[in-house]
């Protein structure tokens, strides 16, 4: 399926997307869109040639500051596209869209390859880059990513899409792995212990507490 | 002789940086083993190594044949074609029949969604019946139960399995568990073992599977007195016992 991203950008705003397999029709008008994508197409010569080549006023400077806002190492600008990693690789693309000034960045299956510690980190940067009125466009299959960002969110189902504003709907997960603290939650359920449809931890942790002392029973 | 793979002082530099040095591990036949590491302390890179696709220093012994899979293969042709199926036993024929869930194997490979891909990916891999088989974290779009039945398949193809992940939940499928630092390795052990090790994890900068980190915090407020790792038994030492 191909979608016209157009009809989907608010500044300002996390737009996200589980399950898109399609291609992004490029947009067209003046809208400034920058790709930070899951794959290795871009970069073939030295970065500093690249960003030499292709921002408009490049200075070393901003570029280190973009950097460490995205938690790039700037010894990245002397090393040549092929060598970098995964993760280097869709860090450089974060760079070059902030260095662009980009109203708007998409990004695909941006937290695979990041750990715990990283993802949280770029949760927030997400949020606050949405602060500065940008628009992100984020698609990912791992729903876990979302949570604490967004509320609503786009899935993608054979031949359409839906809107939805709820993590526990089964729907999702006929195509997406069931995180475990719902399948929790779920089966707690299903043993006629009711809990609410936590995504935190620490909420389920307090949540049981209050269940088992008040002597609740399977 | 013992089937194993030896990785002796191993260490990797790019661009004049160390990524990582010092990595030492025997890799067994028959025990699967799970890697994690913090972002970009050079896990593909110690593949690429044992691959021999990247200059390394110190020792790499392979005695016994590998695969490696980093990426879903760019191939063509029918799946029948690619995996030779007409060349197989019919044991191994069902194991695949099984394994794949299709009807029929004539469908071509460019037309496959990148979940069957990535099967036939492996099973490519698979089908040049390697002892060891190492896979960079490319399994994001299997559920548990696929990845549970990949494991189910290596097993029957005696293929021992070496993964790098960044997704915390796998470490869960798989008995051993290595975490990787700078300077080597920081922890190995059985793997509830190494993620019961709360603080070191934390400071790691690593998340815990879900369940591991209810256990711990549950067993914390001394609520259970183990680490559950069936929700269903958890559930039941909860609520059962009070």
């Amino acid at each position: 399926m191909e979608i016209k991203l157009k009809d989907f950008i608010k500044q300002g705003k996390i737009i996200s997307f589980l399950n898109f397999s399609g291609s992004f029709e490029k947009l067209i008008n003046n809208q400034k869109i920058s790709y930070v994508l899951d794959n290795r197409k871009k970069y073939e010569k030295k970065v500093r040639d690249y960003f030499q080549e292709t921002i408009f006023d490049f200075s070393e400077s901003k570029f280190q500051d973009a950097c460490k806002m995205v938690l790039l190492d700037p010894n990245v600008l002397e090393k040549s596209g092929i060598s970098l990693s995964r993760t280097e690789y869709k860090r450089l693309q974060f760079v070059e869209a902030l260095l662009n000034r980009s109203e708007t960045i998409l990004f695909q299956n941006f937290e695979l390859g990041f750990y715990g510690k990283d993802r949280s980190y770029y949760q927030k940067l997400f949020l606050k880059l949405t602060k500065y009125g940008k628009c992100i466009l984020c698609f990912t299959n791992d729903i876990t990513f979302l949570f604490g960002m967004v509320s609503k969110f786009i899935l993608f189902r054979e031949n359409d899409y839906v809107l939805l504003d709820d993590f526990y709907q089964e729907e999702i997960y006929q195509y997406l792995e069931m995180p475990p603290i719902i399948a929790f939650i779920k089966k707690l359920n299903q043993n006629h212990i009711k809990l609410e449809p936590y995504i935190e931890t620490k909420e389920v942790l307090k949540a049981i507490y209050r269940s088992v002392n008040s002597g609740d029973k399977l | 002789m013992k089937k194993k793979l030896q990785m002796k002082e191993v260490g990797i530099s790019t661009d004049n940086q160390i990524i990582f040095d010092h990595f030492s591990y025997v890799l067994e036949h028959k025990k699967n083993v799970c890697l994690i590491g913090q972002t970009n302390i050079g896990k593909t890179l110690l593949l690429k190594a044992i691959a021999d696709e990247v200059i390394y220093s110190g020792l790499i012994i392979k005695r016994n044949p590998c695969q490696f899979l980093f990426q879903i293969l760019d191939l063509v042709g029918t799946i029948d074609e690619l995996i030779h199926f007409q060349e197989l036993t019919s044991e191994h024929q069902q194991l695949i029949f099984e394994y794949l869930k299709l009807t029929h194997l004539n469908y071509s490979y460019s037309e496959l969604n990148l979940k069957f891909k990535l099967k036939v990916s492996i099973l490519v891999k698979v089908l040049q019946f390697p002892t060891f088989f190492f896979v960079d974290d490319i399994l994001q779009s299997f559920k548990t139960q696929e990845k549970v039945e990949l494991l189910t398949l290596l097993q029957a193809f005696h293929i021992t399995l070496f993964y790098v992940t960044s997704n915390i939940e796998d470490t869960l499928l798989f008995p051993y568990c290595i975490v990787m630092g700078k300077n080597g390795i920081l922890m190995e052990g059985k793997t509830v073992n190494v993620l019961k090790q709360e603080k070191i994890m934390h400071k790691l900068g690593f998340s815990l599977p879900f369940i591991i980190d209810l256990s711990l915090q549950l067993k914390s407020y001394e609520m259970i007195n183990d680490i559950f790792l069936n929700e269903q038994e958890l559930i039941e030492q909860l609520w059962k016992s009070n």
